[in-house]
């Protein structure tokens, strides 16, 4: 209860503040909290990463087994994510199943990896129908104050750049790093309120937030994920502006982790 | 410049010398730290405290400054609940958090019915008059009051117009005993 | 399969380290912003990162204690803390020891402080290599002085077993797996008073108490880890702030400390 009073009186100082051009932090508008990537922190993961983005912070563990293919993908791996938000990183998260707000971040997290083409699934089939490798991309949030989607979603990739397929651990040979096709795309989480756009949310933002949108951008900047949350709507022109903002911001987002993952 | 720096359990001095202060317990005849940070005496009252180098856990007592929130409102008194203390918005406050506001300490101006100042769910910035358990709070002065109310009639939040609270919707004013930056959205009066 | 040698003929284990060694670790006070406390430790190869909450009002209400606080734990493994993918989520063994860890710490804290309240500390295991429950609670003790929550002392623990017919103390994943016994033990560092302990395993009563005496010695080691940890953490923060005090009465303090041990 507490919570929600206090972020409804912040409400009052945030969209005063977004009137005069001005955010909590002294960001501006369009700007990222800084990002840090640190991968393969876990040896006992195939691959894994801890991102830092302002003050939150997720850890990522890329774990493979064998089991089955799907009926109707036989030749192809497959890709779990699951992301688990630690009561540990904020007295509102609870032990016990994953929640919606869980599930949503998971599978877009999912997405942004799956329809990329980044990963190889089809050099993930070992016999066809039969065995093939699961890819399990864990997402374990730390710290939350904001912005999970793009801490998890660059925590998960980075994870998945450094990963290697455990072959010796099957006793099927030598480890082979993960076959990735292309460069994946960078998601970017904006919010509005009071009509003013903003990207890489923090906390106190996302709480008053009337709208969200996530989109992911590819080398090429074509659109390749996109989620929209909340309740509050967009016009077609916020959804340009907000392209643009993430066009920019890809680009250096995606040279932070080009040099942390050095692949 | 060297400080005496204590842990848990670090023993301070015997029971019969001191007693135990913010931050000591008494175990037995000795008066232990409980917390860490520097061991001060005071000579005056014989006691034994620590200063504490981490954040403790919240504790309401007179002269802070907090967010309550009106319940219930009657003609002579409101009882309100505390939501935080305004330097520790985040930190949850481990004990009683129902709080009176007795018609006499409502401003310094003569108040003739509480209910003509305040209105349940009003979001107040008061001052703490008495240590808990009971909770006694006062907002006289003008940075204390309302510093963020709703409309009674169709609970959209109210806007300040001048020197009183108006509802744009319902296009009428209400009166409230106003903390001078209603509606900025700051939790301290600095 | 053949059975390994873990230990020597000098006595050295698989890792170099004598019978009392610890592995080496690493202590973070206060790694996590949102917390009211954390702890970071790396323990040999574990990883854990603890944190702390409250003390708030006890949810469920019936859980409420008139006249103190409840310490609730959530112990948590990650799935990628072991070689073979753990699924994530609360488990029969999590949940086992969330709760010898909650009673654990729950002796140390000075509940009648705060009746009616919950003290919620989340243990969150990032790399698993045997010990992990005395790697959380001992980041857990850590995190609750980071907290500001008043206790008799900063708990400790450490585990410790039989590897071929040997005592040792802090065992490694390979030797809590081929070895004989386990026992993992929480105490408070000054009294040695015993907040936890679980065994399994083979032990003779006189290889028993060895085994305790040698781990009361590890822990009381582990405990001026935990304040150096706090202390460098505090430092930290001075040398931002760098006030100037005053010659205190440091001095006579000390004396009196002095002659309370004695």
């Amino acid at each position: 209860m507490s919570k929600s009073v206090v972020s409804a009186i912040r409400k009052d100082y945030l969209y005063k503040l977004a009137q005069d051009g001005k955010r909590m932090d002294d960001r501006k508008f369009d700007e990222y909290r800084k990002i840090t990537i640190e991968p393969g922190v876990i040896t006992h993961a195939e691959g894994s990463a801890r991102v830092r983005l302002g003050k939150t912070e997720v850890c990522a563990g890329v774990k493979l087994e064998l089991g089955e293919p799907y009926a109707d993908s036989p030749n192809s791996g497959v890709l779990i994510t699951n992301s688990e938000l630690l009561p540990l990183a904020s007295p509102d998260f609870e032990r016990g199943p994953p929640r919606e707000n869980a599930i949503e971040l998971s599978r877009v997290v999912d997405r942004g990896i799956r329809e990329s083409g980044m990963i190889d699934f089809e050099k993930l089939c070992i016999e066809p129908g039969e065995k093939v490798w699961k890819v399990f991309v864990d997402l374990y949030v730390l710290d939350h104050n904001g912005n999970l989607f793009d801490a998890c979603a660059l925590a998960g990739l980075a994870a998945l750049c450094t990963a290697k397929i455990p072959f010796e651990r099957f006793g099927l040979g030598k480890d082979v790093p993960l076959p990735l096709a292309t460069s994946p795309p960078i998601s970017c989480t904006h919010v509005k309120f009071n009509g003013a756009l903003m990207a890489d949310p923090s906390l106190d933002e996302e709480l008053i937030a009337d709208a969200r949108l996530t989109i992911a951008l590819d080398e090429k900047s074509h659109f390749r994920a996109i989620q929209k949350g909340e309740a509050g709507s967009f016009t077609l022109d916020e959804v340009k502006e907000i392209t643009k903002m993430a066009q920019s911001n890809v680009e250096k987002i995606r040279n932070i982790f080009k040099k942390a993952v050095k692949r | 410049m060297k400080k005496n720096i204590v842990f848990p359990g670090d023993r301070l001095a015997s029971a019969e010398e001191l007693l135990p202060g913010e931050g000591t317990y008494a175990n037995g005849e000795h008066i232990c730290a409980a917390i860490f940070g520097e061991f001060e005496t005071d000579q005056k009252k014989r006691c034994a405290s620590i200063k504490p180098f981490t954040v403790l856990p919240t504790r309401i007592k007179e002269g802070d400054e907090v967010i309550v929130r009106a319940r219930e409102v009657s003609p002579e008194r409101a009882f309100l609940k505390i939501i935080c203390k305004v330097e520790e918005p985040e930190r949850s406050i481990p004990h009683e958090t129902d709080a009176v506001l007795h018609i006499s300490q409502i401003s310094n101006q003569y108040t003739t019915d509480v209910t003509k100042e305040y209105h349940p769910n009003d979001i107040i910035r008061a001052k703490v008059i008495s240590d808990p358990p009971s909770l006694h709070l006062s907002t006289k002065g003008k940075e204390f009051g309302v510093i963020k109310a709703y409309c009674t009639r169709c609970r959209r939040p109210l806007k300040k117009r001048n020197n009183t609270l108006y509802c744009d919707e319902c296009k009428r004013p209400e009166m409230r005993k106003m903390a001078s930056d209603y509606g900025e959205g700051r939790l301290t009066s600095k | 399969m053949e059975k390994i040698k873990l230990i020597d003929e000098k006595g050295k284990r698989i890792d170099g380290r004598g019978a009392k060694d610890l592995r080496p670790i690493k202590i973070k006070v206060h790694p996590l912003n949102r917390a009211d406390g954390s702890c970071y430790i790396e323990w040999g190869t574990n990883k854990v990162i603890a944190s702390v909450y409250g003390p708030k009002e006890a949810q469920p209400k019936h859980l409420q204690d008139p006249l103190r606080a409840i310490v609730r734990c959530n112990y948590d493994m990650a799935s990628f803390s072991v070689d073979e993918r753990k699924r994530p989520g609360p488990d029969r063994r999590s949940s086992e020891i969330s709760k010898v860890i909650g009673e654990a710490l729950e002796n140390a804290v000075l509940t009648n402080l705060f009746p009616r309240t919950m003290i919620e500390v989340n243990i969150e295991v990032l790399e698993a290599d045997a010990g992990t429950r005395c790697t959380g609670l001992t980041a857990a003790g850590i995190a609750l002085a980071d907290a500001g929550i008043p206790m008799r002392d900063i708990p400790a623990a450490c585990a410790g077993g039989k590897v071929d017919g040997k005592i040792v103390v802090d065992l490694r994943k390979e030797e809590d797996q081929a070895g004989d016994a386990d026992l993992p033990i929480a105490i408070l560092p000054r009294t040695k008073e015993i907040l936890l302990m679980q065994m399994d395993g083979d032990l003779s009563e006189k290889e028993f108490y060895e085994l305790l005496d040698l781990l009361a010695d590890a822990c009381i080691n582990i405990s001026e880890m935990q304040k150096k940890a706090l202390l460098d953490r505090y430092k930290q923060e001075e040398d931002v702030e760098e006030d100037k005090e005053t010659e205190g009465k440091k001095t006579e303090n000390k004396e009196i400390k002095k002659e309370e041990e004695e």
